[in-house]
């Protein structure tokens, strides 16, 4: 790497650090600290949604699954793309929680089925949330070994890890929504700029066609290549409809952006136009991970996550690759204060705020917000050196989100459209979704029942739990009328 | 096979193309309507 390619990466992280300085005292509302006053606009609300989404997690988990399974995968950014479009299309659930005003997806339990449902959604949306981004601190430090060529012996990982967090810590803690947003926006400018121009010069390094001849010659011309049914079979594809919907609707980071935004009408139209952000999020780093299997003439190391940002550290020229470390490293700040700042809000508003009467003030619960913020940044630095499964990342994220997204699936979709469904069937819901936990590698390989299940057939078991019980269970344990709640 | 190839070929070409153009249109629109934001902020 040049000292021209240095040059923009500290240039970038300075003026990123200034932003979150000069917002700081702004944020002394929680209402602002969470959604921003719900004033975005849906501009601002696409460029920033794709900030979120399109993390440097995102890359590099989409970049392993173009090195593992190619073109095949595909098929994940065309279903999102198809559910994010018809959300956008329909507005079926976005619509009427914003309508309703609320400020989380419990918050709405409690409006539907009372407090005890939101304190107990929120502490499942806490651990699978939690969980899911255990990750991503190692994932981001992987990807500066990766682009620096930094020696991966030794603790030079660990060292890494330390570092991204602090900076994550600092700009989160200083900010809020409103800072969120400002980083998601120049998050959205510079990775955009940064892939649009990778993907050209990957194009050129090439040729178009001879990418495909390429790959064709090092897999011995499979089949697999292409058709995501050979390659991963239908319980997968069904799998990655389940997660396309979760990603758009039910995750809450996707969610909170939508709730930021100042109508109903512009949460569809955001939905419109973010359903190609969801396509091209997966597709592109997918491409690069494609590409870097080419380059590297197939041979597949032990550690697929690394070679995409090996490859482009090798095929860049100076400035680009600049550009690009600069872009993936707004990326991986952009995803830990959104989602930092999801999490840490959520157990504030949703789990502390109700179990203390509802009465703590804006500024208490910015204070907790900001403690649980530094407690949730060991816990990813702890998790991410003491974890060890084996699955891709992207199975990992799908099955941890699995713990909260499988019971709020049923909860959410059985709570607007089904005037039955009770209190009782949303706790049973809510707690069958722990079962996704037995999904994880760890646990899975340890019992002998399950230890030959794949995640995603752990997962819509899962799901099928959730919905079965919520149907049951509110049929049996019906709510007394005056508790039923019209909505 | 070939299916699936010419649909992710036309897949990709089309998702990138649009990439472009939204890239284009919400980072300039999106820049305005932040500094609306972050105006009305300065004025409360």
């Amino acid at each position: 790497m040049s000292l021209i390619d240095y040059g923009i990466i500290v240039v970038y992280l300075f003026s990123v650090f200034y932003i979150g300085i000069r917002y700081r005292d702004r944020s002394s509302d929680f209402s602002t600290f969470m959604i921003a006053d719900r004033k975005v606009g849906l501009s601002l609300g696409v460029a920033t949604m794709l900030g979120t989404e399109l993390g440097l997690i995102t890359v590099m988990y989409n970049a392993q699954t173009g090195v593992l399974n190619h073109f095949s995968a595909f098929h994940i950014g065309l279903f999102a793309f198809i559910v994010t479009l018809a959300v956008g299309l329909t507005g079926i659930v976005v619509v009427k929680l914003r309508e309703l005003e609320v400020k989380s997806i419990p918050e709405y339990y409690e409006i539907r089925f009372g407090r005890r449902v939101r304190v107990l959604g929120a502490i499942l949306l806490a651990i699978g949330g939690i969980l899911n981004m255990g990750l991503f601190l190692k994932v981001g430090a992987i990807f500066i070994q990766g682009i620096f060529g930094i020696d991966p012996s030794g603790a030079t990982l660990t060292v890494i890890m330390i570092i991204l967090l602090v900076m994550v810590l600092i700009y989160t803690m200083l900010g809020g929504m409103i800072s969120v947003i400002i980083t998601d926006y120049i998050q959205f400018v510079v990775l955009s700029i940064g892939l649009i121009i990778s993907v050209i010069i990957c194009i050129a390094h090439f040729g178009w066609s001879d990418i495909f001849t390429k790959l064709g010659e090092l897999t011995n011309q499979s089949p697999a290549i292409y058709d995501p049914i050979q390659s991963r079979g239908g319980f997968y594809i069904t799998w990655q409809v389940v997660l396309g919907f979760v990603s758009a609707v039910v995750w809450p980071t996707a969610i909170t952006r939508a709730l930021s935004l100042d109508s109903p009408e512009t949460v569809k139209k955001q939905y419109i136009w973010s359903s190609v952000s969801f396509l091209i999020r997966f597709m592109i780093p997918c491409f690069l991970g494609i590409c870097a299997y080419i380059h590297y003439g197939g041979a597949v190391d032990e550690n697929t996550l690394i070679m995409m940002p090996r490859f482009l550290s090798e095929i860049l020229p100076i400035g680009v690759l600049g550009i690009m470390t600069a872009a993936m490293l707004a990326a991986f700040m952009s995803t830990h204060d959104s989602y930092l700042l999801c999490w840490s809000t959520i157990i504030t508003n949703d789990i502390i705020d109700p179990l203390c009467g509802g009465n703590l003030s804006s500024r208490k619960k910015i204070k907790f917000s900001r403690i649980i913020i530094l407690i949730l940044g060991i816990y990813i630095l702890y998790w991410g050196l003491v974890y060890n499964g084996g699955d891709s990342i992207w199975s990992y994220l799908g099955i941890t989100g699995a713990i909260y997204f499988t019971g709020a699936i049923s909860v959410i979709l059985f709570g607007i459209y089904w005037k039955k469904a009770s209190s009782t069937g949303a706790i049973a819901a809510l707690l069958g979704g722990l079962s996704a936990l037995f999904g994880l590698e760890p646990i899975r390989i340890s019992i002998p029942m399950i230890s030959e299940m794949k995640p995603e057939e752990i997962g819509l078991l899962t799901l099928l739990i959730t919905a079965v019980s919520m149907v049951v269970f509110s049929l049996l344990f019906p709510d007394k009328k005056e508790e039923r709640l019209s909505l | 096979m070939i299916f699936w190839k010419f649909l992710w070929q036309l897949l990709f070409i089309f998702g990138f193309i649009a990439f472009i153009g939204i890239f284009i249109v919400f980072s300039y629109r999106g820049y305005h309507e932040l500094i609306d934001l972050l105006k009305d902020r300065d004025e409360q």
